[in-house]
């Protein structure tokens, strides 16, 4: 059987080792060029990284409008153009 | 999630207890309080939308309009139709404010200070951060006191476990584990790890830790950005590249894990199975609510994404590079294997070109699939995998006793959402704001506190006996092989053979 000293020792050891993780080891991490040429790249494209579902990603509205450009319908066959009027909710 | 432990002989599918929901009101079963509290924050979110609608509103409605025809005319450069399309996404953001939008946060991206993460643009974030835990503790402190917990002793909990759900959030937010994308899941659950197996969860926090309430209020919530009408954002192209395919990968997989490595845990085999072919963390928190999965299996279900995902998004932009395959075959290829929509932006940005916007469009119709996905297990579970009655079959009025209830809560929400987004310009604001402006952020909280939860209730011990001669791993990894031969295949063929014109517009050869 773990004691209880031995168990709240582990559990200080661990919150020690990630304050020298994330306090220490990480934003020097974060200097390295490949890591920083990374970090810059998405920024600079605007990329969560860490965006679980596509309503997460920043970009998704811009992404979504260049590809109905790019693949819908031309001139030669519009769409039904839907009034804000005619909305139930947003009549006017 | 069920809790109870499994015997592990057979092979076969265990029998499996199912919460009786007749042993308590329903107005205290997790499923109802789950759809009744997402109701009241759509319903809350809806209203400030309405609220927040500018008041040149119809003139904007016009420019958009006038907009979205200039760009389909427009046979200039490149650079005209760019900006055309940034000014239609600057008014859509005008159209879709929301009140809320200032008053649900979580914390952002830092990189040497985490008190970095507490501000953007100047701007503290403290306030709304802790609006929305104000806002979540009476939601849920309404449900616990339904369910007979002490308000005051629930309280105190919650804000102990909203205290380490930030806490995740901060260690997510670190820029190199960001943009690695190691989630706050990941963070969320070893935080809650590390607490019950060291110095133990106390009772209180230990009562205010509902997982299954924090995670299927989450999906509810999901329900609203899953829009059915996205699943033609690219066409019969992206249709059969993200809705043929996935299917095919998931079943199979699955099929192995029972049959060839006879997986003990028929839940934790689809709940990875689900995960590696649909969307990662979201596909596995939607299918390990809908089969009962157990805590430990979703969360080891994630965490072999989250590493999966960080080794593919790293190689997969070599390969794509290395074979020529170009944007828009190589965007497809990623955006149908990679998990996560962050790690497809991220790996395809780095090919260049279309990749990104055929990678993520991809990924985004993929994310529409776990609608049915969660809908079918549900079924199959209740139908199949559920235990008979002394080898009857269950009747119909059993089926629907056992039927996660929330699902159809889920799909609701989906279904009017979706709705709302086709009835024109102005529904497309109203979804945009309810999403974006408040629900978008709660649902993330939900699933924070929801895999705190299950940390805090989770023992290494667990995750031991479920990685016993490695089996998830190898069901993740042969089934993410069939994954990227199958999604590879479907995009050669969709854009080079059935219809080269569309790979030709998204921008290829």
């Amino acid at each position: 059987m773990r004691t209880s000293r031995w168990k709240t020792s582990t559990f200080m050891g661990c919150l020690a080792a990630m304050a020298i993780v994330w306090g220490w080891i990480l934003p020097r991490l974060a200097t390295f060029d490949a890591v920083r040429s990374r970090i810059e790249t998405n920024r600079k494209a605007g990329i969560n990284p860490t965006a679980v579902f596509y309503t997460d990603h920043p970009t998704m509205p811009d992404i979504e409008n260049r590809i109905e450009n790019r693949i819908g319908p031309r001139p030669s066959a519009p769409r039904p153009q839907p009034s804000p009027q005619g909305s139930i909710l947003w009549r006017e | 999630m069920k809790q109870e432990h499994r015997g592990e002989s057979s092979g076969l599918p265990e029998p499996r207890k199912v919460a009786n929901p007749r042993d308590k009101p329903w107005y205290q079963v997790d499923d109802f309080l789950a759809m009744g509290i997402a109701s009241c924050l759509l319903l809350f979110a809806l209203l400030a939308a309405l609220a927040s609608r500018p008041a040149d509103r119809v003139a904007l409605h016009e420019k958009l309009d006038q907009l979205t025809q200039s760009i389909r005319v427009a046979d200039g450069s490149e650079e005209i139709t760019q900006s055309l399309i940034a000014q239609k996404t600057e008014i859509e953001k005008k159209l879709a404010g929301n009140l809320l939008k200032p008053w649900i946060g979580k914390p952002g991206e830092w990189e040497s200070n985490p008190s970095e993460a507490l501000v953007v643009k100047g701007k503290s974030l403290v306030p709304s951060i802790l609006f929305t835990g104000g806002l979540l503790l009476a939601c849920f402190a309404v449900a616990a006191t339904l369910q007979k917990e002490p308000t005051a002793r629930f309280a105190f909990g919650f804000a102990t476990l909203f205290a380490l759900a930030l806490a995740s959030y901060l260690l997510a937010g670190q820029a190199v584990i960001k943009h690695y994308n190691l989630e706050y899941a990941l963070w969320a659950v070893l935080l809650g790890l590390l607490i019950s197996n060291t110095i133990g969860t106390p009772s209180w926090l230990r009562s205010a830790a509902r997982t299954e309430l924090f995670i299927k209020t989450g999906l509810v919530l999901l329900g609203a950005e899953v829009l059915i009408n996205k699943l033609l954002a690219l066409g019969l192209p992206g249709v059969l590249i993200s809705w043929v395919t996935t299917p095919i990968v998931l079943i199979t997989t699955y099929w192995f894990g029972q049959r060839i490595l006879r997986i003990p845990s028929p839940s934790l085999n689809m709940v990875i199975s689900a995960d590696m072919s649909v969307c990662g963390v979201s596909a596995a928190v939607a299918t390990a609510a809908a089969c009962r999965a157990k805590k430990e299996e979703l969360s080891l279900a994630i965490g072999l994404s989250l590493i999966f995902t960080v080794v593919s998004m790293v190689l997969q932009p070599m390969v794509v590079r290395a074979s020529g395959m170009g944007p828009v075959i190589g965007g497809a290829w990623i955006g149908g294997t990679i998990d996560s929509t962050g790690a497809v932006a991220a790996a395809s940005e780095l090919v260049g070109g279309a990749a990104k916007d055929v990678a993520a469009t991809i990924k985004m119709i993929q994310n529409i699939l776990i609608g049915v996905i969660s809908f079918a297990v549900a079924v199959y579970w209740t139908w199949k995998m559920e235990p008979r009655n002394d080898g009857v079959k269950p009747s119909g009025s059993e089926i629907w006793r056992r039927f996660p209830k929330f699902v159809l809560g889920f799909l609701a929400v989906s279904l009017l959402m979706s709705w709302l987004q086709t009835q024109g310009t102005s529904g497309k604001a109203m979804v945009s704001s309810v999403v974006d402006g408040a629900t978008k952020s709660i649902r993330e909280w939900c699933f924070c506190l929801g895999f705190v939860s299950i940390g805090l209730e989770s023992n290494f011990r667990e995750y031991r006996q479920m990685l016993a001669a490695g089996k998830p791993v190898v069901l993740y990894v042969c089934g993410q092989t069939l994954n990227l031969i199958l999604s590879f295949l479907m995009a050669w063929l969709v854009f080079t053979q059935w219809f080269p014109e569309v790979a030709k517009s998204l921008g290829g050869p």
